[in-house]
């Protein structure tokens, strides 16, 4: 059934003020929490006061909840139309496959030597700027940072706060940048491969176009033969070269599938023994005793007094 | 108004639930069936605490029948000095190499939840290359707030901060009983903020697909550590697969290939394989797609635009390259007809 647009029009008009009362709702309930806090700060939590505060916005909930129920019954009425891809290949993808087609280039493998580099500088930065951070909320005597105090500490929140933001920020962007050079690097990875390619074919057409010149000019029946075995030769060293290719590519896969099947079974094998290690020794030495007992009781933590 | 209730029928229909929907239905009402509990305010402390649940599910809540993996490993590592955690990182490997992310799609809680909330009709944010770069976040929190915090300073960081079941299980499941009237007077800027962080996660999984898993959770970050060796999961098959694509478009985690460490082995990709090259390890099991908005129907379409685009763009110069196949030669633009005729001649010898 054909849907009228009208109809679609009002569907998505509704889906946008639903999208907005939800936000609308997160932000209240959030507003009223906070308010209940900030009206004492400690002992500020209850029944009554809970209930109170949760009534001053009783008609946006209610509103929320039946718009929640128009939107389920919308969604029920008109499922999602089913949509038709277009897939993408990703750069990544395109650069392995033409590295498969064409083997090993000189500017192609400098490219790659690239992203390794950038990859180790990215690790690195990334485990500096940790390092950095810890550094920052650890050095010193500072009340420690994830006490009750934390949140109240004025000195600690525009001094430490600052520079570990500061620091996750720099670290980030730097990330970012080289991140940006690798997608470029792919990129000239992925033009090499086709200028290689386009020689590699512009070699193929030349030396058909030759024999093929030397056919159409023979002048006897001998030149003609010889012009033409010489066209029968290109045609099997091309189909022998293609044959190889695929030959290699196969064995290549095979030995890659099954040399990295035996590594997983081995790795599998190895942590089953670890684990299996582990769960006795934690049995032996009161672990389970001690998660049972953390288990059973309430975990302050969990619930958020701390 | 007849032609609505015909459609709200047909609507009714069409959310079936899929295999992968009712084992998550299943696992969260097993992890969570002590239903008495949320009545008198009690946390069960039967035997089966002994046991951690694969998924992320509060053992503070009034219902949980096992222990939180997370909880335990990190009071585990604060405990640490005394003794060696083996116990809770035994069974996180065991479950990781069994499982791997299989639990995050098919087993935890949380995720059903949000996937549920998902559903709601809103406007989507979809993944791009940003959702990609902070699917990295959460391994910065299973470093610093489950593993550092606790070591160092004895905190278990991501269940006093960060962890949204604890608050909504154990908070909001335990807090309105009368019996726990003296714990609702102890609430503080801790639980502010934490209520802060859940109701952000909630309204968040409303417009992105399981914000807390690809963004937050230690604990689907510690089990993408398994993808590669986990015993369930995906695979592909690599000799029919024509890289495509359409697998990675139609998921909305921030996988970059099926079965890496963002993937959480739905299948729903299974049925949007044209080629059929994406299967379970060791067995058939097709899931139904109903989750996906793609039809499997029109897989093939792609896959035809994708050739089309690809001998365009980059097989197009290697095709000449391929003049392995006389007949490629031929039909390029060579202007020598005489040559045409001769390669005819070749190929009829």
């Amino acid at each position: 059934m054909k849907e009228k647009s009208g109809e679609r029009i009002l569907r998505s008009l509704y889906t946008i003020l639903f999208s907005l009362l939800t936000l609308f709702v997160g932000a209240l309930c959030i507003i009223q929490v906070w308010s209940i806090f900030k009206s004492e700060a400690s002992g500020a939590f209850t029944r009554a006061r809970v209930w109170a505060h949760f009534k001053e916005i009783w008609i946006p909930i209610v509103v929320f909840v039946g718009a929640l129920m128009g939107n389920i019954i919308i969604a029920l009425a008109y499922p999602k139309q089913k949509e038709k891809l277009k897939a993408e290949i990703d750069p990544w993808i395109t650069a392995r496959r033409l590295r498969e087609k064409v083997g090993g280039v000189t500017g192609a493998k400098k490219e790659r030597v690239f992203r390794g580099v950038v990859n180790v500088f990215i690790a690195a930065i990334t485990a500096f700027g940790l390092a950095l951070c810890i550094g920052i909320m650890y050095v010193d005597s500072y009340t420690p940072m994830l006490s009750a105090k934390f949140f109240l500490k004025q000195d600690f929140l525009v001094d430490r706060l600052v520079r570990v933001a500061m620091c996750a920020l720099s670290g980030l962007l730097a990330c970012v940048i080289l991140v940006s050079l690798k997608s470029l690097s792919i990129k000239r990875e992925i033009a090499i491969y086709k200028e290689a390619l386009v020689a590699r074919a512009k070699g193929n057409k030349e030396a058909w176009a030759s024999v093929c010149e030397k056919i159409a000019l023979a002048k006897n029946e001998k030149e003609l033969a010889q012009a033409r075995a010489e066209a029968k030769a290109l045609l099997k060293k091309q189909e022998k070269d293609a044959k190889a290719a695929s030959k290699v590519k196969k064995t290549k896969a095979k030995t890659n599938k099954n040399s990295s099947q035996v590594w997983i079974w081995a790795a599998r094998i190895a942590l089953f023994a670890v684990a299996v290690t582990f769960i006795v020794m934690g049995v032996d030495n009161g672990g389970v005793k001690a998660m049972f007992m953390k288990a059973i009781n309430v975990c302050t933590q969990c619930i958020g007094i701390g | 108004m007849k032609k609505f209730f015909a459609k709200l029928k047909r609507g009714f229909k069409k959310i079936l639930p899929t295999k992968r929907r009712i084992v998550q239905l299943y696992t969260a009402l097993l992890f969570n069936a002590n239903v008495k509990g949320f009545f008198n305010g009690q946390i069960y402390q039967g035997p089966t605490k002994n046991l951690c649940v694969p998924g992320l599910n509060c053992y503070s809540c009034p219902g949980a029948t096992g222990s939180c993996p997370m909880g335990s490993l990190q009071n585990a590592l604060i405990d640490s000095k005394t003794r060696m955690p083996t116990y809770i990182v035994g069974i996180i490997i065991l479950f990781g190499l069994i499982l791997g992310r299989t639990i995050c799609g098919w087993l935890c809680p949380i995720g059903l939840g949000q996937e549920l909330l998902y559903k709601i009709r809103t406007p989507k944010v979809k993944k791009s290359k940003a959702t990609r770069v902070f699917s990295y976040f959460k391994y910065v929190i299973l470093i610093v707030l489950v593993v550092i915090l606790p070591l160092s300073m004895a905190v278990p960081g991501f269940c006093e901060f960060i962890c949204p079941a604890g608050t909504f299980q154990g908070g909001l499941g335990l807090l309105p009983n009368k019996v726990r009237e003296p714990l609702l007077t102890q609430l503080g800027p801790i639980f502010t903020w934490k209520f802060i962080v859940m109701v952000a996660v909630i309204v968040a999984s409303i417009f992105i697909f399981r914000f807390f898993c690809r963004f937050l959770c230690p604990l689907g970050a510690l089990y993408g550590f398994f993808c590669k060796i986990a015993m369930i999961g995906l695979k592909v098959d690599k000799n029919k697969c024509t890289d495509c694509g359409l697998c990675i478009k139609v998921c909305k985690m921030d996988t970059k290939k099926v079965g890496d460490h963002e993937c959480i082995q739905c299948g729903e990709c299974i049925s949007v394989c044209p080629t059929k090259a994406i299967a379970w390890k060791g067995s058939k099991m097709v899931v139904r797609g109903n989750d996906t908005d793609v039809d499997p129907s029109n897989g093939l379409k792609p896959l035809n635009g994708l050739l089309k685009k690809d001998v365009e763009q980059v097989e197009n110069v290697g095709n000449a390259d391929n003049a392995e196949n006389v007949g490629n030669v031929s039909s390029e633009p060579v202007e020598n007809k005489g040559c045409e005729a001769s390669q005819a001649g070749v190929e009829n010898e």
